[in-house]
Formats: C-alpha cells, structure tokens, sequence
C-alpha cells in the first residue's frame, strides 16, 4: 500500500545563539492512511518542531515531506493541526460558528443549511450539541478541546496533527477524550499524528509509535496490543516497561558517557527501517 | 437606569456647582456667565451651531477615516514585512509626542488657508494614535488563531479581514477611540488658532467668533455643544459598539 505521509530526511535547525542544536534532523518515516500514530520524546526533543514542519508552518533546512506523493510546501487544510493550548477558537465566534468558520473558508461551495448541519452533526458527535451557540470563554478547558476535535474534522482533512491534545486535562478529562478520539477515528478512518509525553496515552492509542530522542528519530515501532488495550494485561505492562526504557535511555546519555542503545528490540512485532 | 439617574445627578451638581461659584465669587457675566445666558444663547444660535457642528463632523468624518485607511495599511505593512517595522517604529516615536497642531504652520505653508490644512492636520494628529494601537493589537493577536487561520487557507488580505481584525477588536476599539477624540481636538484647536477660510467653519471657528466678538454666553454655548457631542459619540457609538463585539466575547475586563 502507497504511504500516505512520507517523510524523507528531514531536518530543521534552529539557530540559536548558546551554541546548542535545537530542532529535528534526518528523520525519515512513513504513515499510511489510517493509521494512528503516537509521536514521544521527552521535552524539546523536536516532537512539535515535526509536526510543524508537516503542517508547513515551518520551513524545512532539508528533506521533503509528501502528502499523498504530492510535495508539502506550505499550510492547508489538507493536514489540520491541534496546536497545544487553550486559545485555539476564534472568541467572537460561537462554538457553532467557529465550525463553520472553518468549514466556509475551506469549502466555498456548502450552502448556509448545509454548514449548519454539517457543524451540529460534528459538535453531536464530540458530545457538544447543548454548548452551540454559546461562546468559547464559556467552555471548559475539556470542552474546549472537545471544540477543537470537532472542528478539526469538520474540514475533513486528510490527516489530523495533534500537539498533546491532552495535556491541560486531569486524569478523568484525559481518559474521556482518549476514549472520544479513538471513537471519532474509527468512525472517520481518518490518519491521526498526535504528540504526547504520556506513556500510557501513546500506548492505548497509537498503531504505530515514534520514539524521538535529542532532535532525532530513534525507534519507529509498531504497537503489537490487541484494542483495546488494558492496563490489567501482563503483555500491556511488558510494552510499557520496553518502551519507558526506550524513551528514558536518552535520559542516560544525556547524564553519562555516550554510548550504544542497550535496549533489545526482539519483542516488538514489527521493526521498521 | 441606575446609570442614567448617577450621571443626571452628576450633571445637575456640575450645574450647581456653576452657579455658587460665579454668584459667591461675584464674577462678571463677561467672565463667567450664568447658566441662564448660556442656554439662552445656545438656544438663540441654535441653526449656526448646528450648521458650525455639521461641518466640524463632516470634516472630522473624512480626516478620522482617511487615518484609520492609512493607519491600518501600515500595521498591516509592519506585520507582513521585516524592516518596515522598525522604521515604523522610529517614525511613530518622533511623530507621537508632536501635538497636531504643531503643524498647523506646516500645513499652511503646504496647502495653504482652507479645508485642506485643518483636514492634514487632523490626519495627523488621529493617525499616530491609531497606528499604534492598530499594531500593538496585531501584534497581541494569539499565535494559535492565526495559524488556525492560515492552517484553513486564508493569508494576506483575507487572514488580515476574517482573523486579524476581530482578534484584535478590543485594541482597534481603544484606538478609534482615541483618535476620535484627537480629531475631535484638533478641528477646533486648528480652527481657533487661524479661524476658516471662506464663510465656512466648524465649531472651533464658532469659538474664535465669539471670543472675538466677547459673547462670553456663546463661547461656553459652543463649548457645552462639543462636550455634548463628545458623550454621545462615546455613549451611542463606542458604548454601542464595544457591547455588541468585545463584551459579549468577553474579550476585555468588565
Ligand atoms: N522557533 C524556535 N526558535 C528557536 N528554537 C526553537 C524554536 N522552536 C523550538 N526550538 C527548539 O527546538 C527544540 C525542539 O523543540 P520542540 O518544541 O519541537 O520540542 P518538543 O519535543 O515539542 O518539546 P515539548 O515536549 O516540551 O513540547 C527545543 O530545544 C526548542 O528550544
Ligand atoms: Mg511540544
């Protein structure tokens, strides 16, 4: 099957005056469609720098990045993105307005009625009908992200590129919207990049996982769990244990001497690259 | 309603306040006339105030619009180029402390005794104001809703008309109002320092007439019309307006 993001060497370095190397280099994956892939690494590893640079806010050093083998060369509606932070609704919109805002901009052709609709059926699905007409200031902040979501795919975008979607919530908050989002995507199908230093988050979400490490792409792995996924399970804690130590191993090298990943990779159904 | 009562009192105390002053003080009616002569008078002159007010309005329509155009075709300018602000900057800093009616002189030199003189100079004295209130908005605009925006297609123009312009409303509201009220002053201090060309004027020449003529009663008639105007442009218009956009959007403190 044809990918559906290619991502080929790419690299974006920023400048910055202390001598140090921020930002992605040479990092190479690819995405079907579909496919739901979890991005982790520690904090400032590159994580929002990549899906940046996919969203085409940013502009690459080197590398291309393909959209269904078409070059990506600047923003579009084509790959939405959920930006961490709260502030992402346009404030003199309602909720309902802020949809079809959206959804006018992107598509000129819907008549009035079918942009009503089509914004009620998306704040139905995410479970923010009664909160329509009210205004973003009125939302909570899990309310809010459930706005996002529904916008979000509104415009029915190709891929959905999330930034820690979650990561203001608390543990009840974080747990319903994992849960709506992996509703929403099996319902829609649609490819989902999302963001997040959560271990378990990446886990019971993702098919696939990108583990990031100091600007690089250090292991592009599958999820080898059956959904949905349980924390009770043995073969749940066997991953989490795995790729905690995945993730935290930069954490040694950035503390001690360099040396060679110490981690053994047999487990992992599939290894890519 | 509530309102309404506290400022009919706070009126009628300023009335009062007026008049013990000018009756315990002794002043002349040439000095200080009483409340009485000037409504008298404000009532006598009542179609030339009107006509005077008409024409200060027009002009200050024109001039205040003209700025608000090239104010935000400049912050527009400053958010979209990366020298242009910097030199905007400096601009604004050495235009922003002149009071507009420094260049009164200049502007005669240039276009002469008439309409056009007084019309430069409230350009100039609205558009500095403007600009930056226009550009601090732009620039306190969430970075989130503007790549909301440009992730949804729209840049140049359009992001500037459907995203930049209400996300900065509270700050384009400030600076309406504040280069209204430049305007405002500078008609009439203009038309006070060097009078009208031809039979026409605005309220400001209405002044200079008065003052001239020592028709103490009009001077404070024309006054109290100016004022009056000023409250019902803050309260009809702005008020009108900032309810209607930022305060349903919570959008500023209550
Ligand atoms: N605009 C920028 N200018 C300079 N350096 C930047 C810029 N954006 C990001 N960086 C640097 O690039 C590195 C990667 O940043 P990035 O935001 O992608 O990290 P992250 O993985 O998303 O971190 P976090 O989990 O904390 O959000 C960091 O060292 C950061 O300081
Ligand atoms: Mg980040």
């Amino acid at each position: 099957m044809k990918p559906l993001i290619k991502v080929k060497a790419l690299t974006r370095i920023y400048d910055t005056s202390q001598n140090v190397i921020a930002g992605i280099k040479d990092v190479s994956f690819e995405v079907r469609e579909g496919e739901l892939v979890g991005i982790i690494g520690r904090s400032g590893c590159g994580k929002t720098t990549l899906l940046r640079c996919i969203a085409g806010f940013e502009k690459s050093d080197s590398g291309e990045i393909f959209l269904d083998g078409k070059r990506v060369s600047g923003p579009g509606p084509d790959r939405f993105m959920v930006f961490q932070g709260l502030d992402q609704l346009f404030p003199w919109l309602t909720v309902k307005g802020n949809l079809i805002f959206a959804m006018k901009t992107v598509n000129k052709d819907m008549t009035p009625k079918e942009l009503r609709e089509r914004a009620e059926y998306f704040l139905e699905l995410v479970g923010l009908s009664a909160w329509a007409d009210r205004y973003p200031y009125q939302l909570s902040g899990g309310m809010k992200q459930r706005a996002f979501l529904a916008r979000a795919l509104s415009v029915s975008p190709r891929v959905l590129l999330m930034d820690e979607p979650f990561g203001s919530l608390d543990a009840f908050g974080r747990k319903a919207m994992q849960d709506l989002l992996l509703k929403l995507w099996e319902k829609t199908g649609i490819t989902i990049l999302f963001v997040t230093h959560d271990i378990d988050e990446c886990i019971k979400l993702s098919d696939k996982i990108l583990v990031f490490a100091r600007g690089t792409l250090k292991y592009s792995i599958y999820n080898p769990l059956p959904r949905p996924r349980m924390v009770e399970d043995a073969a749940y804690r066997e991953f989490l244990a795995k790729l905690s130590r995945m993730v935290e191993e930069e954490k040694d090298i950035a503390e001690g001497p360099a040396r060679e990943p110490s981690i053994n990779l047999k487990w992992a159904d599939v290894i890519l690259q | 309603m509530k309102k309404l009562v506290s400022k009919t009192a706070l009126i009628f105390s300023l009335a009062v306040l007026w008049e013990a002053v000018r009756v315990l003080g002794g002043y002349s009616e040439l000095l200080f006339p009483s409340l009485r002569s000037i409504v008298l008078s404000l009532w006598a002159e009542r179609a030339q105030l009107f006509a005077n007010a008409l024409f200060s309005l027009k002009l200050i329509g024109l001039g205040l619009f003209t700025a608000v155009v090239l104010a935000m075709m400049l912050a527009l300018l400053c958010m979209s180029t990366k020298i242009f602000p910097g030199v905007i900057t400096d601009i604004m800093a050495i235009m922003h402390p002149l009071p507009g009616i420094a260049i009164l002189p200049v502007a005669i030199l240039w276009f002469g005794i008439g309409i056009e003189s007084i019309l430069f100079v409230i350009i100039f004295s609205a558009l500095w104001p403007l600009l930056n209130h226009f550009y601090t908005g732009f620039r306190s605009i969430p970075k989130n809703q503007l790549e909301v925006g440009r992730n949804l297609g729209l840049s140049g123009v359009k992001l500037a008309l459907s995203v930049m312009l209400p996300a900065s409303f509270p700050h384009i509201l400030g600076g309406l109002r504040t280069g209204w009220a430049r305007a405002w002053q500078a008609s009439v201090a203009a038309e006070l320092v060097f009078g009208a060309a031809g039979g026409q004027g605005g309220l400001g020449w209405y002044l200079y007439k008065k003052r001239f003529l020592m028709e103490t009663p009009g001077v404070f008639a024309g006054m109290l019309l100016i004022i009056a105007i000023g409250l019902v442009v803050e309260y009809l218009i702005f008020t009108t307006l900032e309810n209607l956009t930022v305060r349903k959007w919570k959008a500023v403190i209550d």
